[in-house]
């Protein structure tokens, strides 16, 4: 069976099996709700509750292929029944709406496919980014090496929230990079699908679907979605953090308070900046809040639910970081938590633009035509083009709360982190403003507008998709391809791989290699520490100046070999490098072993005598 | 026949961003030393 059939059966198993349980358990709890909005949240609860298995089960040290593939039978038992009713429901019903369609949703599906296609495909090649082999499936692969989730030896990010990791960890132990690469594509899709579901609720037009597909066709989304990256996770629940939150504030129920808190609590397991639902949560509430003396009592215990909520779902990850590094956002806010022996400044201002009221202001500009003040992924046009169809057409309740969620969240990350990356819940309240106004902008529309409207959307929509093929056509060859081909892919695409052959073959899976200059470990054997991670968390003088006792010190440390990649930061060299790096000093105590070349950067490994 | 102030503004700033969106930023990256705006 090839690799990508294999990542995509395990992906669907995984679904099926989540996804059913989820709803067995939401049916006890008597929540009602349409299909799809029953699909996406318990989809969304069920992979949370996957991976909360995963980090428990692995904390106690059984991390083995066995245990899951119980837990996986065990739950399709339960669950596929569920799913697969749901799913054909579903399917049937969109079929039925896509032949009653007119020609603009028809031709519409015609980009989102491009967009579905490509980055599936790419989700299912090798592993090449920079992040998912640096950290994001690099870690995992630790904690499977040793059996268990456990706080990796100097590594920064070790400790951060790692719900999105604790999938990657099970689709790695139960087939390797491709499914792990699969879960984030499926976050991608799941946020698509709650933006469709939030609009569904607010109108029964097309709007759902032309916001689905304003977010999936946003270029940076769409390739994104082919990394084992854990942004489209992060989206997702703090859009469904919002969801709920309105839904709750427009008709106070306990269950949408518990669900806005727990969503909230996830987005904050994902990623420390996750903590950030918490401000669309509160423009929500505010927009909302009550001028009754009796309503206001049930819209504080309502928050109230929130934040019990939010702490139910996302405040281990925090404590567990407080426990073990004594600092629950470790390495961040030293000067707040201490440093705990990370002694460098812990953060870069991201801000090309500059963080003043103009460079705020000029986001809208500058995320459409300038996406390298924000880390190079491209927005795309749409949303910017929507602007007028938006002020104009779309209306309700839904609008300025999402307008509220959107500006809330937006200024907290433009004041802290302004990578697009960070930013995808704010393609999900775009994605919700531009499907209802353009429903209610083609209703009302002559029809020569609403021909032109149509026509142009579908032309940017078509234009942003367009990246799909741009980005990931080799990937797309690749998607039935043999085991030789992605093997030749990955020699072309990933530098990491040559170097990770020499070094697979020639040191022994026990030994342990402390790695300067070249961060991309995931397809090493051996395990593999980053000097920089190594050299940050420990005090300055806590590393030797003299070679000898160095390397005295790294055998300590329980390092057998340093990698010296030739290609490292020449302005702020680490101290380790320049000690290393002088061969006259460190040759009688580092013995170079092995040299490789590989896309224009040269590797010594050298052997610490 | 009145024109639609709100539709002709809504589909003028489409077509704008679009096409600058092509000319300045899709052009220069597919024939490097052509379009671009600013």
């Amino acid at each position: 069976m090839s690799v990508a059939v294999s990542a995509l059966l395990l992906g669907l198993c995984v679904m099926a099996g989540v996804t059913g349980t989820a709803i067995r358990i939401a049916e006890r709890f008597r929540l009602q709700g349409g299909l799809l909005e029953r699909f996406v949240w318990c989809a969304s609860i069920g992979l949370a509750g996957m991976a909360y298995l995963v980090l428990a089960v692995g904390s106690a040290g059984w991390l083995r292929k066995e245990v899951f593939v119980a837990v996986l039978v065990l739950l399709l038992a339960i669950g596929a029944r569920k799913t697969f009713l749901l799913a054909r429901e579903l399917a049937v019903r969109g079929i039925r709406a896509f032949r009653s369609a007119g020609w603009f949703e028809k031709i519409l599906v015609l980009p989102v496919a491009a967009a579905l296609f490509f980055s599936l495909a790419a989700a299912l090649a090798p592993a090449v980014g920079q992040d998912e082999l640096c950290y994001h499936l690099a870690q995992p692969q630790n904690f499977i090496r040793e059996q268990a989730v456990y706080p990796v030896p100097y590594s920064i990010n070790v400790l951060w929230p790692y719900l999105s990791h604790m999938l990657f960890t099970l689709g790695l132990l139960l087939q390797g990079a491709e499914s792990a690469k699969l879960f984030h594509w499926i976050f991608y899709v799941l946020t698509a699908l709650a933006v469709a579901a939030f609009v569904r609720r607010q109108s029964r037009g097309s709007g759902a679907w032309i916001a689905a597909a304003a977010y999936l066709t946003a270029p940076a989304a769409m390739t994104q979605a082919g990394y084992a990256y854990i942004d489209h996770a992060l989206a997702l629940y703090v859009f469904l953090a919002f969801y709920a939150a309105f839904v709750w504030a427009q008709n106070p129920s306990r269950g949408w308070a518990w669900l806005a808190g727990i969503a909230a609590g996830l987005a904050a397991s994902v990623k420390l900046i996750g903590l950030f639902a918490v401000f669309p949560i509160a423009g929500v509430a505010l927009i909302h809040r009550p001028k009754d003396a009796v309503r206001a009592r049930a819209w504080t215990a309502g928050l109230a639910r929130i934040v019990a909520g939010m702490a139910l779902a996302g405040i281990v990850w925090y404590v567990r970081s407080w426990i073990l590094r004594g600092n629950p956002v470790y390495p961040f806010y030293p000067s707040f938590f201490g440093g705990n022996g990370f002694e460098d400044p812990t953060y870069v201002d991201s801000h090309a633009r500059g963080a003043g009221v103009g460079a705020f202001l000029l986001l809208p500009w500058d995320l459409t035509f300038h996406p390298d003040l924000f880390g190079g992924e491209v927005m795309g046009p749409l949303f910017l083009a929507c602007v007028p169809v938006t002020a104009f057409w779309a209306r309700g309740a839904a609008v300025p709360a999402t307008l509220a969620a959107l500006g809330a969240y937006a200024l907290v990350w433009f004041g802290v982190d302004p990578n697009i990356r960070f930013f995808y819940a704010g393609f999900a309240w775009l994605s919700v403003l531009v499907g209802m106004g353009m429903e209610t902008g083609r209703r009302q529309l002559p029809e020569a507008g609403k021909a032109a409207l149509s026509v142009l959307f579908l032309a940017l929509a078509a234009l942003q998709a367009a990246f799909a093929p741009y980005h990931y056509a080799d990937e797309a060859r690749l998607f039935l391809g043999t085991a030789d081909q992605r093997r030749e892919y990955l020699r072309q695409n990933e530098r990491s791989t040559p170097l990770a052959e020499q070094v697979n073959r020639f040191l022994r899976p026990e030994d342990r290699l402390l790695s300067l200059g070249e961060a991309r470990g995931f397809y090493f054997e051996p395990h593999f520490t980053l000097g920089g991670d190594f050299e940050r968390m420990l005090p300055a003088a806590a590393i030797p100046d003299d070679p000898g006792a160095l390397a005295a010190f790294l055998k300590r440390a329980g390092f057998t070999h340093v990698l010296l990649a030739s290609d490292r930061d020449a302005a702020a060299p680490l101290k380790l490098e320049r000690i290393i790096g002088d061969r006259a000093a460190g040759r009688l105590f580092f013995k170079d072993e092995l040299v490789v070349r590989s896309k224009g950067r040269s590797y010594v490994i050298y052997r610490i005598l | 026949m009145k024109p639609d102030f709100k539709a002709l503004v809504a589909i003028g700033w489409m077509l704008g961003t679009g096409g600058l969106f092509v000319w300045g930023f899709v052009v220069p990256k597919l024939w490097p030393g052509h379009g671009g705006v600013w």
